[in-house]
């Protein structure tokens, strides 16, 4: 039984087309709602190199949930676990990691390598609808979250009236996380020596959106990658180091590496970009 | 574009919404869909089956910290693991692939 809501791009027929990718929306397939969206500034205070920053979220299990780190308060806004110096022994690099959330909060560690005033590194954080790891429970909302009796919710199979917001396909409180383009590029890289190598992609769309950014080495992968695996920034292992950062113009892929091989190749950096700002 | 739908956020005026911040939905964008959801509980590795030719891309959470716990794809399948034999939950998005 073919039943529920399909809306088809431009010259596919909605009645007939079977590609989920021919459609802008078919609510049969689960969506990202961003339930929370909110800018704030970490403070890494005068004689700290580190400091965690910890939100309370209200849902009562562990969101979906992404941030972004202006790391050195310059309007460049990096993927989490990421870091401003790619480069074997980068002076004054500035990184996030230990990204978590769980029942109760969600949490990142901001670090710098010089501690000698306080600093401040703004960030913008999300908050999905979807759950991490766990189990839906407690509330389907976070703290702050305002529920409206008016607008338009679409379900499938679940009665619209007493459904959790996960279990909607559409609730016009919330913006659907919205697929912009996918670009990739490659970053040549060779471990003869430490090196490092960045590209860019031109979003061009005057504000910084939400973006994700996956890599893999393709056929030049080095001893212990797989060529076709796809990992997400920061994510890349040793000896390589990754990051992403994005701007209100622009998308910057980083990567680095140390030393004391004889491979060089190719990494393939694939760029999501989605509609949605990151700012409010 | 003058045609299509919107869907603005709330009580944000559907004429002046933006697209950034305030509409919901705009047939001129697609709506980010996920295919599938696979997970591990208590599992050190696992192969799953995307069934797309090609390769997504996925959105991963996992228990512990993300140097221990990892998510790959290709054109095949998605491989979720976890160091020490926690869990892996990923989402599996169409839009973005190719």
């Amino acid at each position: 039984m073919d039943y529920g809501i399909k809306f088809a791009i431009e010259e596919k027929n909605a009645l007939t087309s079977i590609n989920p990718r021919d459609f802008l929306i078919w609510s049969k397939y689960k969506d990202f709602k961003i339930l929370k969206k909110a800018n704030s500034s970490l403070l890494i205070s005068t004689g700290n190199l580190v400091a965690t920053q910890q939100i309370a979220h209200g849902m009562g299990y562990p969101p979906a949930y992404y941030a972004w780190v202006d790391l050195q308060n310059n309007g460049k806004f990096y993927m989490l676990e990421t870091n401003s110096g790619v480069q074997v022994g980068s002076v004054n690099a500035h990184s996030t990691d230990t990204s978590a959330a769980d029942n109760t909060n969600i949490s990142f560690r901001g670090v710098r390598d010089a501690s000698v005033s306080d600093e401040y590194m703004p960030f913008a954080y999300v908050i999905f609808d979807q759950r991490g790891i766990g189990t839906f429970g407690g509330n389907d909302r976070p703290i702050g979250y305002v529920k409206q009796d008016y607008g338009i919710k679409f379900t499938q199979g679940k009665n619209v009236f007493d459904s959790k917001i996960y279990e909607q396909v559409i609730n016009s409180n919330c913006e659907l996380l919205n697929y912009h383009a996918t670009r990739t590029i490659g970053l040549s890289w060779d471990n003869s020596s430490n090196g490092t190598n960045s590209a860019t992609i031109i979003h061009g769309l005057g504000y910084v959106p939400m973006f994700l950014v996956w890599g893999n080495f393709g056929s030049s992968a080095p001893s212990g990658f797989n060529k076709d695996r796809l990992l997400p920034i920061g994510q890349i292992a040793q000896p390589f180091t990754s990051s992403a950062w994005a701007d209100t113009n622009e998308i910057q892929i980083e990567i680095g590496w140390a030393g004391g091989g004889s491979s060089s190749g190719i990494f393939n950096a694939r760029v999501v970009v989605f509609t949605n700002a990151m700012l409010i | 574009m003058n045609y299509g739908i919107k869907f603005s956020k709330g009580k944000v005026d559907i004429f002046t919404a933006d697209i950034k911040n305030q509409q919901v939905f705009n047939s001129g964008n697609y709506v980010e869909k996920i295919k599938e959801i696979f997970e591990i509980a208590v599992t050190t590795s696992q192969d799953f089956g995307h069934g797309l030719n090609y390769t997504p891309v996925v959105i991963a959470y996992g228990t512990v910290n993300n140097v221990d716990t990892f998510c790959e794809t290709d054109n095949y399948e998605v491989t979720l693991a976890s160091g020490l034999n926690g869990s892996v939950i990923a989402y599996i998005l169409f839009q973005a692939g190719s």
